[in-house]
């Protein structure tokens, strides 16, 4: 239950609209041109009034709106003439319910006196106003202030005007600071940037972390250069005497031992050491600024986090209202088809984003009119049946974790399985020999033109119906599903993201070209192994249907990558498997709507950009597992680029990784790196290499054996390896080429040689 | 000045050895191309995607569409253009120019935005009604 504290809030932040309209408009009531229409808003503003101070009791309130009501339709119907004592009946009892709500707003009841005092007095100027001349022009300024002493009990002009103000003044206090109403558009925008907030947030936050790890490698690095800085200092930081050259005069008297004497390698080591310390304390301040930094990024992480879930609750709304917006049209649909329905409406309070809110308008009318039509049964029928002649559709939500579920339940004759597969049988989506277990052959009412209705009928049966529902919901990332018991009655399930605003995403990649999936749709990632003819796969002992998302987009054979992964998707009571390259990861994103050019491409629901500043189509499950998909063009990717090959670069030099980094990619090559040979054998472990660059002399695990262990393991043993070595050596050559590896390149090298190394193992051409 | 005479102004482009024009008042910007975004699955025409001002337009290359000889869209330029509450880009390969004509002169190759619109935009393969 909402407490009335908070009813009061919602009531009084509405009621502030209406009393401003009608000050506003009272005021105005004599002087106004077009009196009729003023005269009707002004009604409007009270009957509303009226009606929602009734709704939470303040009967007071409500009883001189009411009044108010009464005199403005009197001046509609012209039963009442306007005039200066009307504008001031109807300014004290505006006064009279600017009062009460000023006490309601304080925490006090109403005072029922005011009621009395008001309507009252009400009375009383209205039975002189008969007398009044109805030429209102007549009444100048002094009457009318005259006429407020009289009815406010004699009370001085001066002090009525003071108290006046006074009571103005904490009106506006009263309606100020409270509440504000805000466009939901601005709303809206608001969040749009908390979004683009978040994904840079997500940027920095990641970047931080390299930069963490390059300032770590930078300060041990230092280190050793302090160590052997200082090695050499303590050994050359005093001269034997036989080398020092330059006797300073003003010295000569001391013996070898009475005063350190200086040459310049001692004055250079010297200078060294301080040179050395000096960049060390400067990397310790760096490093320090860079913890704190990244505490930093990660408190401003949780605020963003914070601001993004208050003003996510500020969008929310009540899922009730938009299920109250269903029962009048389910009376009259029942009535239409001499049904008898009830409808029983649970988590009412459960709130959801005001643009999701919108969206399920129209499937959920589509779900219950088909749960009416053709689930509820006829009154007989159910008699027979032994139910009560009366059956209920029940709409209910219920918020779990970040989704919402939402049921709509009938109690009718179910749907019936046998005629969903003699149907499927006769439109030849499915043989005879097919064992399909019931949540298949439910998926069926799915597929685009499927119907079991006899007679195509106005309200549903159309067969257009669950699938379109089904995209709608897919429109809102949400998944649909069905379950029916035989003479039981159907359950749909909704499960939609509480809210649109910013969105979990898997990112996947195809070839060079990234996407993102809706983590809402991913039941799980699996690694790929194979795939059936007829296009299944594996999944926990359950063939499901799979697709290679290259093939979808036609990449011509050229473009392909290698697929590795399948991400397991929920469409509808089923599971289906999208065979991509390479999983990158999750991340939280905006997703905006495609642009109107291309809303064509039904395969993608929306794009994102990602902190980096890189364009994402964002990948509609539904639309690729619909049975007719669309004929997309063929994509050939024309890009200067190797299309997502990566090479994976040993060296324990930084310089050396960073500056072949900087050249593959700049070549559209995805780079891994690695310190050592044990780093890289984990790196080939986890990612899709096709090609390794590796030194010979490195800490840990060297070159030599790197090579011997990727031509000895089953999975690698034909990857390109390329030696870059500052051993120019034929000796280290023939060692290189023995073990296995394919190319030698001695440092330093230039581009072109790289080039023309990496021309020998991919055939793309360079632009 | 003379008065009374209305002159009407458009924004010429090209794209290979051919001129367009569009209407001055849809010319919402030109912008430089640095980065396109391929779109898989888009006709030919849709040359990619580009990001602006937050907002993602695709970038049209009319090269596909008229007989022109393939142009170089090395250096090229966006113009991006207002049509129906959406943005869309044409890509050019001059900085654009602005030139204003008498109203009585029928002026050709001026492309009417609306109806490309409506003609080349990807269409959905079945109406969702209701």
């Amino acid at each position: 239950m909402i407490d009335r504290a908070e009813l009061f809030g919602y009531f009084l932040s509405e009621a502030e609209d209406h009393i401003n309209v009608l000050e506003k408009g009272i005021s105005e009531i004599e002087t106004a041109p077009d009196r009729k229409n003023l005269i009707e808003e002004l009604f409007r503003a009270a009957h509303t009034l009226k009606g929602s101070a009734a709704l939470v009791t303040l009967t007071t309130t409500s009883h001189i709106a009411h009044k108010m009501e009464d005199i403005l339709e009197g001046l509609m119907n012209q039963t009442i003439r306007v005039n200066s004592k009307i504008v001031e009946a109807l300014t004290y009892m505006l006064d009279g319910i600017k009062e009460v709500l000023y006490g309601i707003a304080k925490g006090k009841d109403e005072d029922p006196e005011v009621e009395h005092r008001i309507l009252n007095k009400v009375k009383e100027i209205l039975t002189t106003a008969e007398t009044v001349q109805p030429d209102i022009q007549a009444v100048n300024d002094a009457q009318i202030l005259n006429a407020f002493p009289s009815s406010r009990e004699k009370e001085p002009i001066q002090s009525t005007i003071n108290e006046s103000l006074k009571q103005a003044m904490q009106e506006s206090q009263l309606f100020m600071g409270n509440f504000i109403r805000v466009d939901a558009t601005k709303v809206e925008d608001m969040l749009n940037l908390i979004g683009e907030l978040t994904v840079k947030k997500n940027y920095i936050l990641r970047k931080t972390k390299d930069i963490t790890d390059l300032s770590d490698e930078i300060f041990f690095t230092s280190r050793r250069l302090l160590n052997e800085v200082n090695d050499f200092a303590e050994r050359y930081s005093y001269s034997l005497p036989e080398n020092v050259k330059y006797v300073d005069p003003l010295l000569s008297e001391f013996g070898e031992l009475e005063f350190d004497r200086y040459d310049e390698l001692n004055l250079f080591s010297r200078k060294l050491q301080e040179i050395t310390d000096d960049i060390t304390e400067s990397f310790k301040a760096l490093r320090d600024f860079f913890e704190y930094f990244g505490s930093d990024v990660k408190d401003m992480d949780k605020m963003i986090k914070l601001l993004k879930s208050d003003l996510t609750d500020a969008r929310m709304m009540e899922i009730g209202t938009l299920f109250k917006r269903f029962v009048k049209p389910i009376k009259e649909i029942a009535n239409q088809h001499g049904k008898s329905v009830e409808l029983v409406i649970s988590g009412s309070l459960t709130k959801i984003d005001r643009v999701i809110f919108e969206r399920l308008f129209n499937p959920l009318m589509h779900l219950i009119m088909n749960s009416i039509i053709h689930g509820i049964e006829h009154p007989e029928e159910r008699l027979q049946k032994n139910k009560k002649p009366e059956g209920t559709v029940t709409l209910s939500a219920k918020r779990s974790g970040d989704t919402v579920i939402i049921e709509v339940v009938d109690d009718g004759r179910g749907i019936d399985i046998q005629k969903i597969s003699k149907r499927a049988l006769e439109q030849g989506l499915i043989s005879a020999d097919d064992k399909l277990s019931k949540e298949e052959l439910i998926s069926l009412i799915f597929i685009p033109g499927f119907t079991t209705a006899e007679k195509i009928n106005v309200a549903a049966g159309r067969g257009i119906g669950m699938n379109a529902v089904r995209r709608m919901i897919a429109g809102i990332n949400g998944i649909i599903e069905v379950n029916t018991e035989n003479g039981l009655g159907t359950t749909v399930r909704i499960k939609v993201p509480s809210s649109l605003a910013i969105s979990n995403v898997i990112l996947f990649r195809i070839s060079s070209l990234m996407f993102v999936i809706p983590a809402s749709f991913v039941e799980e990632i699996i690694q790929f192994t194979d795939i059936s003819e007829q296009g299944l796969i594996d999944y926990r002992g359950n063939d499901i249907i799979a697709k290679e998302f290259s093939k979808v987009l036609q990449l011509d054979n050229k473009s392909k990558g290698q697929p590795n992964y399948v991400i397991v998707c929920n469409v509808s009571n089923k599971n289906v498997g999208l065979i991509v390259d390479e999983v990158l990861g999750h991340e939280e994103t905006v997703i905006k709507p495609l642009n109107a050019f291309l809303k064509g491409l039904e395969i993608y629901s929306g794009t994102t950009i990602s902190g980096e500043g890189i364009i994402r189509f964002v990948v509609n499950p539904v639309a690729i597992f619909e049975e007719q998909l669309n004929n997309l063009a063929t994509v050939h990717l024309t890009s200067e680029d190797y299309s997502g090959n990566s090479i994976l670069i040993v060296d324990d030099s930084i310089s050396v990784r960073k500056y072949i980094s900087v050249f593959l990619e700049s070549k559209k090559f995805k780079v891994y790196t690695a310190s050592n040979g044990l780093e890289a054998i984990n790196v080939l472990n986890e990612k899709p290499v096709d090609m390794i660059i590796t030194d010979l002399e490195m800490p840990v695990m060297h070159g030599y054996e790197l090579i011997s262990r990727v031509r000895s393991s089953d999975k690698h043993k034909n990857m390109p390896i390329v030696v870059l070595t500052s051993r120019g050596g034929v000796k280290h050559k023939n060692k290189a080429e023995e073990i296995g590896a394919d190319g030698y390149l001695v440092k330093p090298f230039d581009e072109d040689s790289l080039s023309g190394m990496l021309k020998k193992f991919f055939s793309v051409p360079f632009v | 000045m003379s008065e009374g005479i209305k002159e009407v102004s458009y924004c010429v482009f090209s794209v290979g050895d051919k001129e367009f024009l569009l209407p001055v008042n849809v010319v919402k910007e030109v912008i430089d191309v640095v980065k396109i975004f391929p779109v898989p699955g888009a006709p030919e025409y849709v040359y990619g995607v580009m990001p602006v001002r937050g907002k993602i337009v695709p970038a049209i290359d009319l090269s596909k569409i008229y007989p022109i000889e393939k142009p170089s869209y090395n250096d090229c330029k966006l113009i991006v253009v207002d049509v129906e509450n959406e943005h869309i880009g044409f890509l050019s390969e001059i900085t654009p120019f602005f030139v204003s004509f008498d109203p009585e002169i029928v002026v050709e190759d001026v492309i009417n935005i609306k109806t490309f619109f409506q003609t080349y935009r990807i269409k959905e393969t079945r109406q969702s009604n209701d």
